[in-house]
């Protein structure tokens, strides 16, 4: 899947993983995504199912991806 | 951009389920080879002419209507055929009835506005990494070209959509 995301979300091999992972935390944090999609995702290896939760799941990606950081409390 | 490839059904087949691989040979090794190959020269064929009328849309992106009616044609009567139908629902969340369409739509507005070329998608269907990292942008060009195409239609005031005279 690495590879697959590193054109999705245009980052380098090496930043590839950081980058899904900083991206699944966000959609998941903001509600587009869920655990159980990703779930689902990890269980529908080699089925139909599988597109379809491929492509939710580079969708939530590439959205979370693009998103400005969620501005943190502003500091006293 | 890097070479690419995708070419749906394949693609889906062969990359992620094996299953018309196996059962291609499998066909292969029971009955006479002749029509199996025949088939497989049509589609090669069809996608050849698709990949040239993509090159079409680089060079001329007027020519974009017509090449997304081709690519409905096109898929449109393989609908049931149509192997990357889950991945567009899920991509681009629309219903599956409409995934052929909206994938054309998205696919030749990604092309002419030249965020993919034909190459991209014949070269994403490899299964090495760089087939893959093809793949990544060839879904990236997709959704991008599918979220400007529905901001566009959202734009628009409804006469504009009705009419396309855009008053």
């Amino acid at each position: 899947m690495v590879h697959v995301v590193v054109g999705l979300l245009q980052v380098g091999d090496e930043d590839a993983t950081k980058a899904v992972c900083e991206a699944l935390t966000k959609a998941t944090a903001t509600g587009s995504y869920s655990a159980e999609q990703f779930r689902s995702f990890s269980l529908s290896v080699e089925s139909e199912t599988s597109l379809l939760e491929l492509g939710r799941l580079m969708r939530a990606l590439y959205f979370a991806h693009i998103l400005k950081p969620i501005p943190t409390a502003s500091k006293p | 951009m890097t070479a690419r490839r995708i070419r749906t059904g394949r693609w889906t087949r062969l990359e992620l389920t094996g299953l018309l691989v196996v059962t291609m040979y499998l066909v292969s090794c029971a009955t006479d080879a002749g029509p199996l190959a025949a088939a497989q020269r049509a589609a090669s064929e069809e996608e050849a002419e698709f990949f040239y009328v993509l090159k079409d849309v680089e060079r001329n992106p007027g020519h974009r209507i017509m090449a997304d009616a081709y690519c409905q044609v096109r898929y449109g009567k393989l609908d049931a055929e149509f192997g990357l139908s889950p991945l567009i629902v899920g991509l681009l969340e629309v219903p599956e009835s409409n995934a052929a369409e909206v994938y054309c739509r998205a696919l030749v507005e990604a092309v002419a506005a030249g965020e993919l070329t034909g190459s991209d998608l014949t070269d994403a269907q490899a299964t090495t990494p760089e087939g893959l990292v093809a793949m990544g942008e060839v879904m990236r060009g997709l959704l991008v070209a599918h979220e400007r195409l529905y901001a566009q239609q959202v734009q628009k005031p409804p006469q504009a959509q009705f009419c396309g005279c855009g008053q």
